[in-house]
């Protein structure tokens, strides 16, 4: 069994084939991926307000195999609470997906706070994209700022990428019981001279337990060969790999409730 | 067979590394790789001349396994020429490898590669069909540039990715010299849009071992939806056709 919890839907700027359902599904085949937690790049990217509808009558073909992430911009704090609202219903959405810095608020400040109120109300996991380069850049989403989030609140809180500094990143998560990370671009690790590092899987499950580490590929961004060859290249045991590769996603995103 | 064009080994100056041979060797062992390019990481923190003593000592032990790529500082300038003719002559060295920014000359000093620096050492090798590699983090219109100016040197260029995919494709049309290693290559089916737009015999694999994990590329090149000739050609043919016209020229 395998769930990823990082698979995007939709056009992307970038020379990339894939972007509809049935490519994602192609791609999850060949890669014996079961289940796709899916977010529509329309409402990261270009601020489009019907992206979630979009994404669900693309999705809604697959309901085993690909799950939703209602994406919600916190500029537009009343279509967002109604976004949240509508979806939350629908029960192929079982999480939430935003994208601070590209909305560029901070995530710990008051426009988020009530998405977040909403989430935790909703009791559905937040997915934060989040990628720190050093001190300076990104910071509106870096792991420290995602952590006052999950301490005011009880849903779980996933720091996209590994936050980019995954020894930082687990650093911040370690003691913190509703916060994890998800491993795509998770190869980089952006605040050393090689970014991109053989054992920084084995080194996040040292540091943190695989109890607080999701598989995710970032799909079609990123080839899912790219985390599918991390965790090859790791040395971790049976249990754990299984953690990592579906069974924390299981019990997150409460899929034996809603899937099986 | 698969054939590396980009392993580095020796001591790592900058934070606590594993990048002994032992560490090479296992990882090309489990790995299936079965030849590689290799250059000691000494060459990227200016002590080249002592780097290049090393990379050739390992290849003089282990011949059947690995060529080596001699490589330099270009801010000592008076020893680079020197460095270059060693390359040339001695067997153990099959090309040059260029670093990115982290030399300081490179890119902090001294304009990147699109520099005098750069061209007096293409000069030195053309005609001697003798490989540059050089690492990602130049832009691909100046490795194009370079690589238009001396048609003759094959340029192996790593640092493509999703953002400048469509550079790099360029950058490779214009210029048939020009050859698009892998190793930070993450796009979702890179290598198919690679492959489409440019060719299979422009594609070279490569790792970044032992800093890169070496199963991702691997993958990705095993997953690609292109013909398994041209999974060969991109695993070891392409660079195996490039070493054979250099021996040719020795």
């Amino acid at each position: 069994m395998i769930i990823d919890v990082h698979v995007h839907c939709g056009f992307m700027f970038f020379p990339i084939k894939a972007s509809v359902s049935e490519d994602l599904i192609k791609a999850m085949d060949e890669f014996n991926i079961d289940v796709g937690i899916v977010s529509p790049i329309e409402g990261i990217f270009y601020a489009s307000m019907d992206c979630n509808q979009k994404m669900y009558d693309s999705i809604k073909k697959f309901p085993d195999r690909l799950k939703g992430y209602i994406v919600v911009n916190p500029n537009y704090p009343m279509e967002a609470m109604e976004q949240l609202e509508k979806f939350s219903k629908i029960p192929q959405f079982i999480g939430v997906k935003v994208h601070p810095s590209w909305y560029n608020r901070p995530v710990d400040g008051p426009e988020f706070e009530p998405v977040f109120n909403k989430c935790e109300e909703l009791d559905l996991p937040v997915l934060v994209h989040s990628y720190v380069i050093g001190d300076q850049e990104d910071q509106v989403s870096c792991p420290e700022r995602i952590a006052n989030v999950a301490r005011r609140h009880g849903n779980p809180i996933i720091v996209a990428h590994m936050g980019g500094n995954s020894g930082r990143t687990c650093k911040v998560i370690k003691n913190i019981d509703n916060m994890y990370m998800d491993i795509s671009s998770g190869r980089e690790r952006a605040s050393q001279l090689y970014v991109w590092e053989l054992g920084r899987i084995d080194d996040a499950v040292k540091e943190i337990g695989a109890d607080k580490i999701l598989f995710g590929s970032d799909m079609p961004l990123l080839d899912p060969s790219i985390c599918f060859g991390m965790m090859e290249d790791s040395n971790l045991s049976g249990e754990d790999r299984e953690k990592i590769m579906w069974k924390n996603a299981n019990r997150i995103f409460k899929l034996d409730k809603k899937v099986y | 067979m698969i054939f590396d064009s980009n392993v580095l080994f020796g001591f790592e100056l900058q934070y606590n590394k594993d990048l002994s041979m032992e560490k090479v060797l296992e990882l090309m062992e489990s790995r299936n790789i079965d030849k590689a390019l290799i250059t000691n990481i000494r060459c990227r923190y200016s002590d080249f001349l002592r780097g290049n003593d090393e990379t050739a000592a390992i290849v003089g032990k282990y011949p059947d396994k690995f060529l080596g790529m001699i490589s330099f500082n270009m801010s000592q300038f008076i020893d680079i020429e020197n460095e270059v003719d060693r390359g040339l002559k001695d067997r153990k060295f099959a090309g040059i490898r260029i670093f990115n920014t982290s030399t300081g000359f490179i890119s902090e000093w001294g304009g990147g590669i699109d520099s005098y620096s750069m061209r007096k050492v293409l000069k030195q090798v053309s005609g001697t069909k003798m490989p540059v590699f050089i690492e990602g983090g130049f832009p691909f219109i100046t490795v194009g540039t370079l690589a238009h100016e001396f048609p003759e040197v094959p340029i192996i260029a790593s640092g493509v990715g999703y953002g400048n995919m469509g550079e790099a494709i360029l950058a490779a049309q214009a210029n048939e010299n020009l050859f698009l290693e892998i190793s930070t290559l993450d796009t979702m089916d890179g290598i198919d849009v690679l492959v489409k737009y440019t060719s299979a015999d422009r594609i070279i694999f490569g790792t970044g071992l032992p800093y890169n994990s070496p199963s991702c590329e691997m993958l990705m090149v095993k997953s690609a939806h292109i013909s398994e000739q041209d999974k060969e050609k991109i695993f070891s043919g392409n660079l195996l056709g490039i070493l054979h016209e250099r021996s040719e020229n020795k």
